[in-house]
């Protein structure tokens, strides 16, 4: 078995207990429900669920095509946006002392409020929903990027140094090495949270994609629907933070599990 | 003194931005119904500072109960995988699946639960405090040194005087990066589940402003909700330096 292959059934074997754990939940679920004990609107059924997923297939899939490509078109936007904005700001000390303090305290600020201030500029297309997602994303990406180019060993710097390297080879050699896991730890983190800006954004908007769905199926009472929308955003977020995550393994095998820098969190940059 | 002169360039940056905002906003002829002047948010504010007290206190009572609650089950939690096996093995990874759930969407059930009161607000922040809690805690009591605790086991220690002497100060630091990541967490997901259902709050305020096309009211509601943002993130940071003056001038964020 290759290398890469045996890292990923690593990572698989660990599953088997925690499967068992929701196989067991699942049942559980659809024991309690098929009493008749709970309202069909407080918990549904899992075979509710899966029949409206099944039924509502289509809409299903587009409104998850909405959200993907907000997501996704925020997430690439803010992380081209932070690469470009980090090699800046590390050599340039002036702005830095000026600039990164203000981004440093942007970041703690609760973005989800600001997405209606977007609405109201910015129409309820999909501008206002990729903004929030960009912002937030580049936000993240930055603060830890700022810390892995921040992170390199002094004395290889030292060497380069006595090698005559030029600030460019120093920058892509060295730093930029040594900023690789903080990089995908932000990107693991923005992955999820541009999914959760993305569906708030879309309660708000009400224009399409999983948010909007998860709305007016709950204002029609089409609870099986809601709770399926909700299921697949879940499954989304968890799609891309699994891919990010398998990159994490492959490409940095000796990263600890969870990353470095960024602490795991879905909360700090939502 | 050099604290007071690292503020300087930000604090020049910030007031050049508003001063910028305040001439194009004004001097362009932009509408108040597009994007208002830093003056008229400021008198905004002033003339609604009663109300937007009054929904600001609603959501900072949400999120902060929101936030013991998620926090005190995730310690509880947090000291359980640690000392078992099968419950490590069987729960956590899925704790660590519910963490890339987007939970902020399950605000629509919440508030078809409880209501459009107080506690679906609450049950969403501590839900969102207590998975970014108890994933870096239990990272944090697991590391531990090796070495101290196969010397407490020699000296005949018992597991309560290892968490406390050796696992919780080996902790804290990572108990503390989930309190921040919880306090900004607990923020969002009291505004987040306002904006689904609410009678008061900030996400209350914030939808409804917009909804009457009172954008400068709109606008002082967003700076307030950022204020709260901030400062419940700041005072985490002070706390972390109480609590652990060793680290101090180690973090800059």
């Amino acid at each position: 078995m290759s290398r890469v292959g045996r890292r990923i059934r690593d990572g698989a074997g660990g599953m088997r207990a925690p499967l068992a754990f929701l196989a067991a939940a699942l049942l559980l679920w659809q024991v309690v429900t098929s009493t008749g004990l709970v309202k069909f609107y407080v918990l549904p059924a899992p075979s509710t669920v899966l029949a409206a997923m099944a039924r509502y297939g289509p809409t299903i899939a587009e409104e998850s095509l909405a959200t993907l490509t907000v997501a996704l078109a925020g997430f690439g936007l803010g992380t081209v946006a932070a690469i470009a904005v980090a090699m800046t700001l590390t050599y340039a000390r002036l702005v830095r002392d000026a600039v990164y303090p203000l981004l440093l305290a942007l970041r703690a600020l609760p973005f989800i409020a600001i997405i209606p201030i977007l609405v109201v500029i910015m129409g309820t297309g999909y501008e206002p929903r990729i903004t929030v997602c960009a912002l937030s994303t580049f936000l993240t990406t930055l603060v830890n990027l700022m810390r892995g180019l921040r992170s390199a060993d002094a004395e290889v710097e030292e060497l380069m140094h006595t090698l005559n390297a030029t600030g460019m080879q120093r920058l892509l050699k060295v730093r930029a090495y040594a900023a690789r896991p903080y990089l995908l730890a932000a990107l693991r983190i923005s992955a999820s949270s541009c999914v959760i800006e993305a569906t708030v954004a879309e309660w708000i908007t009400g224009d399409s994609g999983l948010g909007y769905l998860v709305q007016i199926s709950g204002y029609t009472f089409q609870i099986g629907l809601m709770w399926a929308a909700i299921v697949v955003a879940s499954a989304l977020t968890l799609g891309l933070v699994g891919i990010i995550t398998l990159v994490e393994r492959v490409a940095m095998p000796w990263v600890p599990r969870g990353g470095v820098g960024a602490a795991a969190g879905q909360g700090g940059a939502a | 003194m050099r604290r007071f002169a690292r503020a300087v360039p930000p604090a020049l940056l910030l007031v050049a931005v508003l001063a910028g905002w305040e001439l194009y906003v004004t001097g362009a002829g932009v509408s108040s119904l597009v994007v208002p002047s830093p003056s008229r948010i400021a008198a905004a504010i002033a003339a609604n500072h009663a109300d937007l007290a009054h929904h600001a206190l609603v959501t900072v009572m949400e999120a902060f109960l929101g936030f013991l609650i998620g926090n005190l089950v995730a310690i509880g939690c947090a000291v359980a995988f640690t000392y078992s096996g099968p419950l490590r093995a069987g729960a956590y990874p899925l704790v660590l699946a519910l963490q890339a759930v987007p939970l902020v969407a399950i605000a629509p059930i919440l508030v078809l639960w409880l209501g459009p009161g107080v506690p679906s607000k609450v049950l969403l922040a501590a839900f969102l405090a207590y998975t970014v809690t108890l994933v870096n805690l239990v990272r944090g009591l697991a590391s531990a040194e090796a070495a101290t605790l196969e010397l407490l086991h020699t000296l005949n220690a018992s597991r309560r005087q290892e968490l406390v002497h050796v696992r919780f100060p080996a902790a804290l630091p990572y108990l503390f990066t989930g309190l921040k990541l919880g306090a900004s967490a607990a923020i969002v997901a009291a505004i987040a589940a306002e904006y689904i259902g609410a009678l008061q709050g900030l996400g209350y305020l914030i939808h409804d402003t917009r909804a009457r096309l009172d954008n400068e009211y709109l606008w002082a509601a967003v700076v307030v909700a950022a204020v709260i943002g901030l400062a419940s993130f700041g005072l985490v940071v002070l706390a972390e330096r109480w609590a652990m003056p060793w680290r101090r001038g180690l973090e800059e964020t």
